[in-house]
């Protein structure tokens, strides 16, 4: 199984992470993996990411980053951050994530989980820019 | 590691080109500054990790129904 925290549909990397799990999808079926995509949008949000990109995996709500905080990936965005969002990128993170995730962000992050829910495998990095590439999981898959 | 195209990792940087060429200088900085400060707070330092186990949720799928870690993990 394969577990990704992602930002947003706002977020450009998460949209061109999630893309590539679709394009890996088969592969890492023939494989014997799921995909769960986990960001702290409101629903309505994760149905659009499926549509826009034809996902066929899970896009699942995580309101108030209650999960993320589970696997320790959630941090308070700066105010400074939140003012460039929303000048700059006419972004406002209430109107994704609903009051209680306006102000906090999951690191991005992807966990390989074995069937008995343990970590195999992980890639946490608070640069959120860099992923771990969907083609990269797939090798790894093929060496369990 | 076998020669791969990594696709995803090659938009990635694409989309750091984008960003660079299209935000003004002072909210790059800021951008940069934040981004550095979050390393150094070693927020991940307390993630879940190889070998931890991930304890079973329930959240809603896109459709707004409940969704279980545990029975998708039992499932594949």
């Amino acid at each position: 199984m394969i577990l990704t925290f992602y930002r947003g549909n706002w977020c450009p990397y998460c949209n061109a992470e999630l893309r590539g799990f679709q394009r890996e999808l088969p592969e890492m079926k023939a494989l014997g993996a799921e995909v769960l995509a986990i960001s702290p949008q409101k629903p309505s949000f994760s149905e659009d990411m499926q549509e826009q990109h034809q996902l066929d995996f899970e896009v699942l709500s995580d309101i108030g980053n209650k999960i993320a905080k589970d696997f320790g990936l959630v941090f308070q965005v700066s105010d400074e951050i939140l003012n460039l969002y929303n000048d700059k990128f006419s972004l406002d993170l209430k109107k994704y994530n609903g009051e209680e995730g306006s102000r906090e962000l999951p690191i991005p992050a992807t966990y390989i989980i074995s069937p008995e829910a343990k970590i195999l495998n992980s890639y946490i990095n608070p640069d959120y820019s860099k992923r771990f590439d969907p083609e990269a999981i797939v090798e790894f898959l093929e060496t369990l | 590691m076998t020669t791969q195209s990594l696709l995803t990792t090659h938009e990635l940087e694409e989309i750091n080109k984008q960003i660079a060429s299209s935000l003004d200088e002072p909210s790059l900085q800021t951008l940069k500054i934040n981004a550095e400060n979050l390393v150094k707070s070693q927020v991940a330092e307390k993630a879940l990790k190889i070998g931890d186990s991930v304890p079973d949720f329930t959240l809603k799928n896109s459709r707004d129904k409940d969704f279980n870690f545990y029975d998708l993990l039992a499932k594949s």
